[in-house]
This record gives C-alpha cells, sequence and structure tokens, in this order.
C-alpha cells in the first residue's frame, strides 16, 4: 500500500512542472499585451517600462520561465492591481471558501448521488426510474448561475427562508480560523448559532453547484449497479442465501461504487470550475468572485494565479480519489 | 423405506425467448438419498443447469414458467413456500457450486468476509452450526477457518484476509465448496465444479467432494457433460437428453450396461487406447427445436430403435435392473462393447 | 445460416441507428427541440417582434413592463422586449457553441490522428500535452486564456475552444490506434499510399460516427460554458444580446422584475436539455452497447 501511495506521489512531480509551464505560457506568450495586462489600462509609459524589465521581457524565454517558477515556488505570484496586495496573500485568504464550497457540493453530490443511482437501479424501467432519468437530464442541463439565480428568488426573496448571499449575515463575526471553514471551526469552538447560520448560508450555493454532478453521479451508479447485478457473484450470494440486505451493500454496492468512483474525480474539477459562477451569484468570498473582479478590471496576475491554485487543487483531489480507489478496489494497488 | 432427500416429480419448465416459448425441461424425474452423488449428463443445452437451479428457485419467473413441479426436500414441498421460507433454505439446507470460480466470487470482499458472511446467515437459522465462542462473529469465523482446513486450503489463518484475485484457480473452487458446506446443508448442488479446471487439480477437487460427502452425510447431484468424471466421482448416474432424464440408477449398472440407445451412443463416443484412427464415433442427427419439439421421445428422431409407439408420447420410466430405470419402450440388454 | 460472412453496407447501418433513433421518445423530443433552437438561430432576429431592440434600441418609457401580450416576456431596463432579445440571443449562443465545438473537435482531430498514428515520442508528448490541459478545469481555463487574449467574441469562442480539444484528441487517439491495426491500412500501405492520404481517405472517416456523437453530446455543455462566461463579462459587446450577459445584467433587478431573467435562463435550459436528449438518443442508437 506504501508503495502505491509514494509511485502516485512521484507522478505528481512531472504534472505540476507541466501546470506552471501552460499558466506561463498563457501570462506571457499568447498575443496580448502582458505589460499592459500587468500594469493595467491608466499606466504611464514609465510604469509600463520598469514593469518591462522587471518581467525581464528581453530575456530569453527559459530565463522568464525559471524566473516565474522561482518566483512561484517563493510564493511570489504576482501583485492585484485591484486589491494592491500579493496574489499569494488574497489567494491564501480566498481558498478557504471555495474549499468549504466544493467539499460541501462533493457531499451533496456523492452522498445523494450514489443512493439515488442504486435505488433507481433496483426500480429499473418502472415509473420512478424513467422520471428520474428526464428529471437528470434536466438537472444536467440547466446552467448552474441560473439556477442559483432561481434558488435565490424562490427561496430567498419569495419565501424569506434562506439568506440571500455571502456566508454570514454582516453582524455576526466568524469564528477564529482554525481550518478556515466556518462551519468547521464554529463547531470547534462550540458556537452552534454561528454553525446553524452558516450551514443555511451554504445550502443554497452548494445545492446550485452540485445538481449537475449529481445528477451524473447518479446515472453512473445506476448503469454501474446495474451491470453488477448481472454478475455470477450476485448469484452465487443469492443462491448461498445471504441476507437481502448484505446482498446490496457487500456484493451490489460495494462493486457498483469503486466503478463510480473514477468518474468522481473528474467532477471534482467540474465543481471547481463552476465555483466561479455559483460564487459570484451568491457573492460568496471564494476564488472564484476573486478572479471574476479580476477579470472585469483587466488584472491578469489574479487570475493567473487562481488558475494555477485551482489546478493544483485538481491534481491532489485527483490523487485522494486514486488513493480512495486503491483502498476499495484491491486490485488497483498493484497496477 | 425412508423419505428421499430430494425428490423431483413431473418438472416442466417454458423458457420466454426472442424466438418463442421453449420447452426447456419435460418431466424431469430425479430422486436423491443422503450418502449418493448423483451425477447429472447430458450435452449442452439438455437442461442439467436449470434443473439445479430450479431445486433452490433460482431462475426469474418471467422469463421461466414452471408448467408443472413437484419437488421436494425430505418430505417438504419447496414449490409451496414463499420467498422468505425459500431464502432460509438456500446455504443452510441446500448448498450451490457454481462453474467458473474467477467470476463467482465478490472481487472487493475478503475471502474470510464471504465465508463468515455464509455463517452467520446459516447460524441464524440453525445456531448449533457454530461452535462455542465469545460471540457469534467468532464461533462464525472458527467455523470459516475450520472449513477452509477441511478444503484443504494451506495456511488458512493467513488466506482469510486475501482477496479472491490473490488465490489459483483450485483454490477459488474450495473457498467456493466451503461457502457451499459452511451451513451444513443437507443437499449440495454442484453445476460443473471441475470444467474451469485443471485435470490435476480436477482430480483434487473431486476427491475432496467425495470426502465431504462422507464426512457430513450429504446428498450431492454434480452437473456435468463429462463421463470420466462421473465414472469416478458418483455412485449414481442420471442421463438428461432435451430436457428428459432418460436412465438412471447406479453408476456402475448404466455405465457396463447402458441402456438407452442415446446412453450407448455416448458411451460409444468416448475413445479408448483401442479406437483406431478415424474411429469416431459420433451421433447422426441434432438435439431437437425446444420451441417446436417432437410430441413423444424427444430422441425419437435420432434413434435407430424408434418406432410409432415412441413418437406419440413421452415414454415413462421403467425398471430395467436393481435401482436402474430407463424412459425407453426398445431398451437395449446387452452389455456395451466396452467399459 | 448463410455460408458467407457478409457486412453490412454502410446506408444499411445508417438506416438501422435511425431505427433505433425513432424508438426512443426523448430522442425524438430532443430533436425537435434541436431542430426549433437552430430555426431561431437562424431566423430568430427576423421573427422577433422587436428587431429593433436587438440592433440596441433603447425606449425609457417602457422600463421594465411585466409580460403582457404585447411583451409575452416582459421589458428590462432599458425598455426592451426580453423575448426578442432572447430569440435574438439564441443565434449567439448558437453560434459560438457551433464554433467551440467544431474548432475544439477539429483540433483534438488533429491532434489525436498525429499522436495515435506516429506513435512513439510525438505520441508521448502530445498526450502529456492532453493530459495537462485536463488538470486546469475547462471554464477556468478558458477564462484564463480569455484574459490573456482580451474581450470580443472571437477571443470568447477561441479561448473556449483551447480548453475544449482534449476529449477529441483522445476519442481520436483511440479510435487510430485501433484503425491502424485493421487489414486495411495494411493493404494500402502495400500499395504505397503516404501517411497523410491513409489517415485522411482511410482511418479518419471511420471514425466520423463517435466524433459525431461526441460533439452532440458536447453542444449543450459547450452553450453553458459560453454563456457562463457571458454572465461574467466575458466575450461580446452590448448591444448584442447573449444569454449569459442578459441573465447578468438582469441581476440587479431581482426580485421586482424577476422576468428580466426568465427569458435567457429559461432559453439557456430548454436549448441545452434539447441538445443533450439528442446527444444522448444518438449515442444510444449508433452505440447499441450503451448505457441503460
Amino acid at each position: 500500500m506504501i508503495t502505491f501511495i509514494l509511485r502516485r506521489l512521484l507522478m505528481l512531480v512531472p504534472v505540476l512542472v507541466g501546470l506552471t509551464v501552460i499558466m506561463f505560457a498563457i501570462a506571457r506568450l499568447l498575443p496580448g499585451d502582458p505589460v499592459g495586462l500587468a500594469a493595467g489600462p491608466n499606466a504611464t509609459a514609465a510604469e509600463r517600462a520598469a514593469l518591462a524589465a522587471e518581467f525581464g521581457l528581453d530575456r530569453p524565454v527559459w530565463e522568464q520561465y525559471g524566473t516565474y517558477v522561482a518566483g512561484l515556488v517563493q510564493g511570489d505570484f504576482g501583485t492585484s492591481l485591484l486589491t494592491r496586495r500579493p496574489v499569494a496573500a488574497d489567494l491564501a485568504a480566498y481558498l478557504p471558501a471555495t474549499l468549504e464550497l466544493v467539499l460541501a457540493a462533493m457531499l451533496l453530490a456523492v452522498g445523494l448521488g450514489i443512493p439515488l443511482g442504486l435505488l433507481t437501479a433496483l426500480w429499473r424501467n418502472r415509473w420512478p426510474d424513467y422520471l428520474s432519468q428526464v428529471l437528470a437530464i434536466g438537472a444536467i442541463s440547466m446552467p448552474r448561475f441560473f439556477l442559483g439565480l432561481l434558488l435565490q428568488l424562490c427561496f430567498a426573496m419569495w419565501l424569506n427562508w434562506l439568506p440571500l448571499a455571502g456566508r454570514l449575515p454582516i453582524i455576526v463575526f466568524p469564528p477564529d480560523p482554525i481550518t478556515g471553514f466556518i462551519t468547521i471551526d464554529a463547531a470547534l469552538t462550540g458556537q452552534w448559532d454561528v454553525l446553524r447560520t452558516a450551514l443555511l448560508h451554504l445550502l443554497m450555493p452548494a445545492l446550485a453547484l452540485s445538481l449537475s454532478p449529481l445528477a451524473t453521479i447518479m446515472r453512473m451508479m445506476r448503469s454501474s449497479t446495474i451491470e453488477v447485478m448481472g454478475q455470477d457473484y450476485v448469484m452465487t450470494a443469492r443462491a448461498l442465501g445471504l441476507p437481502r440486505h448484505l446482498i446490496l451493500t457487500r456484493t451490489i454496492a460495494r462493486n457498483a461504487v469503486s466503478a463510480t468512483l473514477t468518474v468522481i474525480g473528474l467532477y471534482f474539477g467540474w465543481l471547481l470550475g463552476g465555483t466561479v459562477l455559483v460564487e459570484t451569484v451568491f457573492d460568496w468570498p471564494g476564488l472564484g468572485l476573486y478572479a471574476t473582479k479580476a477579470i472585469l478590471s483587466q488584472d491578469m496576475m489574479p487570475v493567473i494565479g487562481v488558475a494555477l491554485v485551482i489546478g493544483l487543487l485538481f491534481v491532489f483531489a485527483n490523487l485522494l480519489i486514486d488513493l480512495a480507489y486503491g483502498l476499495i478496489n484491491p486490485k488497483v494497488r498493484y497496477s | 423405506m425412508t423419505v428421499p432427500l430430494l425428490d423431483i416429480r413431473n418438472l416442466h419448465l417454458a423458457m420466454r425467448s426472442f424466438e418463442g416459448e421453449a420447452h426447456v425441461l419435460n418431466g424431469v424425474e430425479l430422486c436423491v438419498n443422503r450418502g449418493e452423488i448423483w451425477g447429472l449428463v447430458g450435452e449442452s443445452g439438455c437442461g442439467k443447469s436449470l434443473t439445479g437451479l430450479s431445486i433452490s428457485r433460482l431462475l426469474p419467473e418471467p422469463p421461466a414458467r414452471y408448467i408443472s413441479a413437484e419437488i421436494t426436500l425430505e418430505g417438504r414441498d419447496l414449490r409451496a413456500l414463499s420467498p422468505r421460507e425459500m431464502q432460509a433454505l438456500r446455504g443452510k439446507r441446500i448448498g450451490m457450486i457454481f462453474q467458473d470460480p474467477t467470476t463467482n466470487l465478490n472481487p472487493t470482499a475478503r475471502i474470510g468476509t464471504q465465508l463468515v458472511d455464509v455463517a452467520l446467515a446459516a447460524a441464524r437459522h440453525d445456531p448449533t452450526i457454530l461452535p462455542p465462542a465469545r460471540s457469534r462473529r467468532a464461533g462464525a469465523r472458527a467455523l470459516a477457518l475450520d472449513m477452509m482446513r477441511q478444503v484443504g486450503i494451506p495456511d488458512p489463518e493467513a488466506r482469510m484476509m486475501s482477496y479472491p484475485h490473490e488465490f489459483s484457480g483450485g483454490m477459488r473452487q474450495r473457498v467456493l465448496i466451503a461457502m457451499a458446506l459452511i451451513g451444513r446443508p443437507d443437499l449440495l448442488i454442484a453445476d460443473e465444479p471441475t470444467t474451469a479446471l485443471d485435470v490435476s487439480v480436477q482430480a483434487q477437487i473431486l476427491t475432496l467432494l467425495k470426502a465431504m460427502v462422507a464426512e457430513h452425510d450429504l446428498g450431492v447431484i454434480l452437473i456435468t457433460h463429462n463421463l470420466g468424471v462421473v465414472a469416478q466421482t458418483c455412485s449414481h448416474v442420471a442421463v438428461m437428453y432435451a430436457g428428459n432424464v432418460v436412465e438412471r440408477g447406479p453408476v456402475r449398472q448404466v455405465i457396463e450396461r447402458p441402456a438407452h440407445p442415446y446412453t450407448r451412443a455416448l458411451m460409444a463416443a468416448i475413445p479408448t487406447r483401442d479406437t483406431p484412427r478415424g474411429g469416431l464415433q459420433g451421433l447422426e442427427g441434432t438435439v431437437p427445436d425446444l420451441i417446436q419439439p417432437p410430441p413423444g421421445c424427444r430422441f425419437a428422431p435420432r434413434c435407430t430403435r424408434a418406432t410409432e409407439a415412441c413418437r406419440a408420447a413421452v415414454p415413462p420410466l421403467t425398471p430395467q435392473g436393481p435401482g436402474h430405470e430407463v424412459a425407453c419402450l426398445h431398451p437395449v440388454t446387452e452389455d456395451a462393447p466396452h467399459v | 445460416m448463410t455460408d458467407a460472412v457478409s457486412v453490412p453496407p454502410r446506408p444499411d447501418r445508417l438506416a438501422r441507428a435511425l431505427f433505433r433513433f425513432r424508438q426512443s421518445r426523448l430522442s425524438v423530443i430532443g430533436a425537435v427541440m434541436v431542430a426549433v433552437v437552430l430555426l431561431l438561430a437562424v431566423f430568430g432576429p427576423m421573427i422577433a417582434p422587436y428587431p429593433q431592440d436587438i440592433a440596441g434600441a433603447v425606449s425609457t418609457a417602457e422600463r421594465f413592463q411585466p409580460p403582457s401580450l404585447a411583451h409575452p416576456l416582459g421589458t428590462n431596463e432599458l425598455g426592451q422586449d426580453v423575448l426578442s432579445l432572447t430569440l435574438g440571443g439564441t443565434r449567439v449562443s448558437v453560434l459560438a457553441g457551433f464554433g467551440v465545438v467544431l474548432i475544439g473537435a477539429a483540433i483534438g482531430t488533429l491532434v489525436g490522428a498525429v499522436a495515435g498514428y506516429v506513435g512513439g515520442w510525438t505520441d508521448e508528448a502530445l498526450m502529456r500535452l492532453t493530459d495537462l490541459t485536463l488538470t486546469i478545469p475547462g471554464l477556468i481555463l478558458a477564462m484564463a486564456i480569455a484574459a490573456a487574449l482580451g474581450p470580443g467574441f472571437q477571443n470568447m469562442v477561441l479561448a473556449i475552444s483551447l480548453s475544449w480539444w482534449p476529449g477529441y484528441a483522445r476519442l481520436v487517439r483511440g479510435e487510430v490506434l485501433a484503425a491502424r491495426e485493421e487489414v486495411y491500412v495494411t493493404a494500402a500501405r502495400a500499395l504505397g499510399a503516404g501517411p497523410g492520404r491513409i489517415l485522411f481517405r482511410h482511418v479518419l472517416p471511420n471514425c466520423v460516427s463517435p466524433i459525431i456523437v461526441k460533439m452532440s453530446l458536447d453542444m449543450g455543455f459547450a452553450i453553458l460554458t459560453v454563456a457562463g462566461l457571458g454572465f461574467i463579462g466575458i466575450g461580446v459587446r452590448p448591444p448584442t444580446p447573449e444569454w449569459g450577459t442578459l441573465l447578468s445584467t438582469s441581476r440587479a433587478y431581482m426580485p421586482d422584475y424577476w422576468w428580466t431573467a426568465m427569458g435567457p435562463g429559461l432559453a439557456m435550459f430548454i436549448a441545452v436539455f434539447g441538445f443533450n436528449l439528442l446527444g444522448d438518443g444518438l449515442r444510444d442508437s449508433l452505440d447499441p452497447k450503451g448505457r441503460r
């Protein structure tokens, strides 16, 4: 098991290097005016010249790349024109909110998607199954930002059941940042009412973000369950008199889930991408909102920084899922 | 006369398919007692697996449809049981082994877990199978270890934590046998248990089966198409053709004095050292279409001894010798040319 | 039983695929929806009741009218008819979606074909590039590229396409790898055909079917991505109507003028829903060992 983990970690290195190359390429080599973009629309000629020298645009490309990576390793992601702070500091500040939202959405998508997929497979070809198929395609087709808007309209503005936007109401103080997750921090410090309101704030954005992957996970789980149900070992389990609940969990579900797990990794990436849209709708102070505001002000460095961080998150998430897959499906450990 | 362990009479089964409904079992009759190993032989498609599955009621209905069936287990009518009552018998009174050990074990559960699950399920109905221990789970675990030893798996303590893919084919089949027997069933149905294994491993498994029968006083139905296996291992044999049991009886009787023309043809087809080159004896014709089967004896179209009476109605099983019955109106009485 | 093995000719396979397609009610509904959307994309601005609004006319007197007979979806903050704007936006969104899918498929097919056919280091290098492109979630990558390229419709389409091609590269590479072993390729080589000719005349035409299926499945998501970028503010400039941009501006006027969001939002949903149904149906009918 340990060798499996180590091997997977080792395969990360070229990926991380490649990520930086791509980001460098986008930032520096694309047609467009990197100096102009970094300096902003209101820079003077002198400021531009200074920046050009600082960027080292007259140096060979690979040297530019070297300085870029050196800067990254030291934590220098450039400076944001909008916030006037180092991008790295901004990224650190906004990351926990995005993580909290994405993890909540992932929990919803997996926690509801897998059981629903199992159920629809068991009730296959009867009307609940057919209905859920149509609903699933509908869920996948619904734009996340429109869904967010509808949720806000319905539950926040008309029914007044849920808060409209943000992580916490303005009047509530966030708990001491232990993990950066307001929900976990509130629970750890015993502030139950803060936890409650934080969860209420988290609900709609997480729902808007998770609906599409939930539907896809449900469909995947359904088809792999159907495939597993036709396998010989299920027949043997029945023939040997295993109780129905055990056949369902240990025999069918366990084998069907391992097939679905591989897709979950892909959807994590989709969720990370989608935070941009959902955070904008719900004023959720995360990386996505940060990047959106930066784009609108033509502030380039934050966008690159966000892309890099999200890329890193995605790679690590896939690593974790790979490891989890190795845990559940023992055959994979030896590949 | 003791009540037979398993008594099948009048088993008629139809299966729906694209082309129509096939009358796959045409009045199967079988009677198994404790301590007997019945070989159920026949070519592919003759219905032997379906017969085995019907005993445990593992066929989904549709597409299966039982036209008639009288199956009793020590006098208890299996067809009258509710699904829950049937489930209580599976694994506990009736054990089953299927053909391919590779696909019949749950790939994501450890061997020990799979054995313990079956043991616990059986113990719920009969706690006496568990040896005394501090908890049911501990008792089930001890039983699993014991079974693994009995079927000849070396180092069972360590192997319990293994996954199926870490075992060889022969070992996996031993595990399946252990799983089938752990609930102390009275009847074991083994569907081609050695077909997917090497010849040397085959011999080991068959010896194991015979030892299990002696140890636990089981009745066994061994479904196979291999007459060699039958001759080596079984005490009795039932020959099936196109959904009928055409001959049955003690194995030496049937093999030395085959009475049904089909059985004789089967025996004649087995090559021996003396068979000359090019001298393989086949059988003319093909298996009948089960969707539109012939009305009488289903072997009649291929039989050299058939008469009008044969084509009129299915011949019943009539005694031919001690314990030896044949479903034929014109059985052969000479000894087989070779054995 | 027939003696000779006969491979059904192409038109027969198509006929059977069409038959299977017609069997599924949902697929047919999807096809109808897509047909409507395409018609509206082409003729939308002409049948819109207030085409001048699409061009950018403003009539402040008519601001924020709720849905009525004159304006079935109401009017927005500039007094423009929401229905007309939505219809106009159809052309923009569908065109952008097509552009993304076509360019993405073109780039991906080229990369995949070369990688699959040439093999060796080229294959390794191209596949590493493909995998790397996939490590950054599509929307983020498109955002970064769009931000670097600058605003504008073409830049947005290009940016999204650059994040879209890896899927096609993988697909085509797989098909080419399989096709490379086929007898007809060896035969063509024996007759002296060069790799380019073999690729284009023989190998690629057989890959067309899965590519088409993927393109139709991708259309819906391409439209969503285009709208997503528009929602953030990247892409078209006003007054060109685009669903995402329209939705973005309508946010400020919630909840009182809720109808300004319904037009573009529902249009997005219906278009993507139709394309998804169609794509699912195509996949199930052209590849029978499918999902169900």
